[in-house]
């Protein structure tokens, strides 16, 4: 048990920014945070880092009570959504600053520190880069001297806020690869804040799923994605469709077809509204049991072919369209079959 | 900077862009070389002997001396409290917080002829704390601290106005950056703070100065023009021409003429030698 985050809240006036939030992190850990903006998590990395105080709550590493460890003294590598490099400084001035500022027996020759700049500007792989100044590198480099800046205190635990927010996607799928490969290779306890739930899913061990200052899930990645714990979760997850059904005696149908719910109980009998993502829904001719609905557009191309209908009430819905399954014309009414789905109470 | 070349490429026609010219350099030459020309033409008009005569009489010496000593003490104080204040506005959240920027105006609004009677009113010898300064043997007014006070009073705005936009725009990330990586508060202020507000604090400092060599009115309430002891340069410039000495009267005026070139100029030079680096502070 390395990181230990017991009942912390924290409230700015009268709003609860994090509501009693728990959780432990494993050594090495890679941990996401993952919620709308309001949700508490920058708050609850700032806490961890002390950039802020909790109100209520305490934060231990390896046992040892955080609370009166300021900011200085916790040795949390922290990198900051715009970066805040220091502007006046070059690449390697900027990496060795945390050095640099080493008072007493903790200071490290010059020589070091220059043999340390080079290893983690080679580490970065910005090697040639380190007499320049942040304002002439591109947005990925920042981020990469942010994080080496980050590592050469030789941090407990590596705090990542909205690392790749606001990065252009392509940089970004390369920035996420190679931070899953360094993780690999150092096994530092790394905890990372981002609003995108596929970054979230593709890179963390563990996903803390979060709304309102309270945590609504934590699970891996697939468990988050396929066994989501309550309606939020499966929205924010992406790609939610909410469709009537029937439920009784534990069966879910919609329009005489009967889904299934996995290992998740529906709940008592009632009309009700479940949840159900574009690829668990198969399109199906008129009048083969399902909901009925009419084609409104098709999207044939990209990873996930696809259709968007109406149903009879008006909502528009998104469903995919089988290998070898007929493509269905604009304005053809189709039933819609929802294959699996989850009624949440 | 970014935009220049779009604005570069549009060309007003010909006739409106030397008319525009042609006004701008009129209006300049009118107001400010004119002036300006003149101090130096009648600080002259009998020659260099008695230029030289009398910017070197005593009295006239010692209102340099008089004037530097204030500037020396009114602005390395106005710098701490500048960017003291700066930095408490711009980087805290605090009750009162748009009273207290209000306050740092107030030297601008007020006419610095009232902020002298205040000070008057004040520590003056029938003033409020008059009784209790004399008691302690303290003299304010018609002394030289009188003059410090009055012109830290009215320079105040100038160092704290420079930095508090600058500091805003640059937020509170590189601070909380560096405690995070294991900077203490000095530390921290000395190598991310001051180097990123250098240009503005020192912008300031040049502006804050002048002010202080050549603030007049609250300065004439307090001096109380002891020649040789309380007297600055515009105020000595102000008695030399009440009792028609033009030739001295310019002659100094023409040094306090002097001391804004070379602020100008002093300015000018920093902007172009650390053009770069300036740019660079703007790019990011």
């Amino acid at each position: 048990m390395s990181l230990e985050i017991d009942s912390v809240s924290k409230w700015f006036g009268a709003f609860a920014a994090l509501d009693k939030v728990s959780l432990v992190g494993a050594e090495g850990e890679f941990l996401a945070l993952l919620g709308p903006s309001g949700s508490g998590k920058t708050t609850l990395l700032r806490i961890l880092a002390g950039l802020e105080r909790p109100d209520a709550g305490v934060v231990r590493f390896n046992g040892e009570d955080l609370s009166g460890t300021s900011a200085r003294d916790r040795r949390a590598g922290f990198v900051f959504q715009h970066y805040a490099l220091f502007r006046h400084m070059t690449v390697a001035k900027n990496i060795a600053f945390g050095l640099e500022v080493r008072r007493g027996a903790e200071k490290l020759p010059k020589k070091e520190i220059a043999a340390r700049v080079e290893r983690l500007l080679a580490l970065v792989q910005l090697d040639t880069l380190g007499g320049r100044y942040p304002a002439q590198l591109s947005g990925g480099q920042r981020q990469r001297v942010a994080l080496a800046r980050a590592l050469a205190i030789e941090p407990r635990m590596l705090l990542l806020d909205e690392p790749f927010g606001a990065l252009d996607a392509k940089v970004r799928r390369e920035l996420r690869r190679w931070l899953r490969g360094l993780h690999a290779e150092m096994g530092l306890t790394t905890i990372f804040v981002t609003h995108d739930q596929e970054e979230a899913l593709d890179l963390a061990d563990r996903v803390v799923v979060m709304n309102n200052g309270r945590i609504e899930q934590v699970g891996a990645p697939a468990d988050v994605y396929g066994r989501p714990a309550n309606a939020f979760v499966y929205d924010f997850m992406g790609g939610a469709n909410r469709l009537p059904c029937d439920v009784r005696g534990g069966v879910v149908t919609f329009g005489g077809f009967a889904a299934s719910t996995g290992d998740h109980a529906p709940g008592p009998d009632r009309a009700a509204l479940a949840y159900a993502r574009a690829h668990d829904i198969r399109v199906a001719p008129e009048g083969q049991p399902g909901l009925p609905a009419t084609v409104l557009a098709v999207f044939p191309a990209g990873g996930q072919p696809r259709v968007e209908c109406r149903l009879g009430d008006g909502q528009v819905v998104e469903a995919a369209v089988r290998t070898g399954d007929p493509w269905p014309a604009l304005g053809q009414r189709i039933a819609l079959q929802p294959e699996r789905v989850r009624v949440f109470e | 900077m970014s935009g220049g070349g779009s604005l570069r490429g549009r060309r007003d026609p010909a006739p409106v862009r030397y008319t525009l010219i042609a006004l701008t350099l009129l209006y300049l030459s009118l107001f400010i070389g004119l002036p300006l020309a003149a101090v130096f033409a009648e600080a002259l008009r009998e020659g260099w002997g008695e230029y030289l005569k009398a910017i070197t009489d005593p009295d006239a010496i010692a209102a340099m001396q008089l004037t530097l000593l204030v500037a020396a003490i009114a602005v390395p104080v106005n710098v701490v409290f500048g960017v003291c204040a700066a930095w408490a506005i711009a980087k805290f959240d605090f009750a009162g917080k748009s009273l207290l920027v209000t306050l740092i105006d107030l030297p601008f609004s007020v006419s610095p002829v009232v902020s002298g009677l205040v000070y008057v009113l004040l520590y003056g010898a029938n003033g409020w704390f008059g009784p209790v300064l004399d008691a302690l043997g303290i003299k304010i007014i018609f002394t030289v601290t009188g003059l410090v006070l009055a012109t830290m009073f009215v320079t105040f705005p100038f160092v704290a106005r420079e930095l508090i936009p600058l500091m805003q725009a640059q937020g509170r990330d590189e601070e909380e950056a560096a405690l995070t990586l294991g900077a203490g508060g000095w530390q921290t202020f000395l190598r991310v703070t001051l180097p990123n507000i250098r240009w503005a604090l020192l912008y300031g400092v040049l502006l804050c100065n002048a002010r202080a060599m050549g603030e007049f009115g609250a300065v004439s309430v307090v001096s109380g023009h002891i020649r040789g002891q309380t007297n600055t340069m515009p105020l000595h410039v102000e008695i030399l021409y009440n009792e028609y000495s033009f030739v001295a009267a310019f002659a100094v005026a023409s040094l306090l003429a002097l001391l804004a070139l070379v602020t100008l100029v002093a300015k000018t030079l920093l902007e172009w030698r650390f053009r770069d680096d300036l740019a660079a502070v703007r790019r990011h």
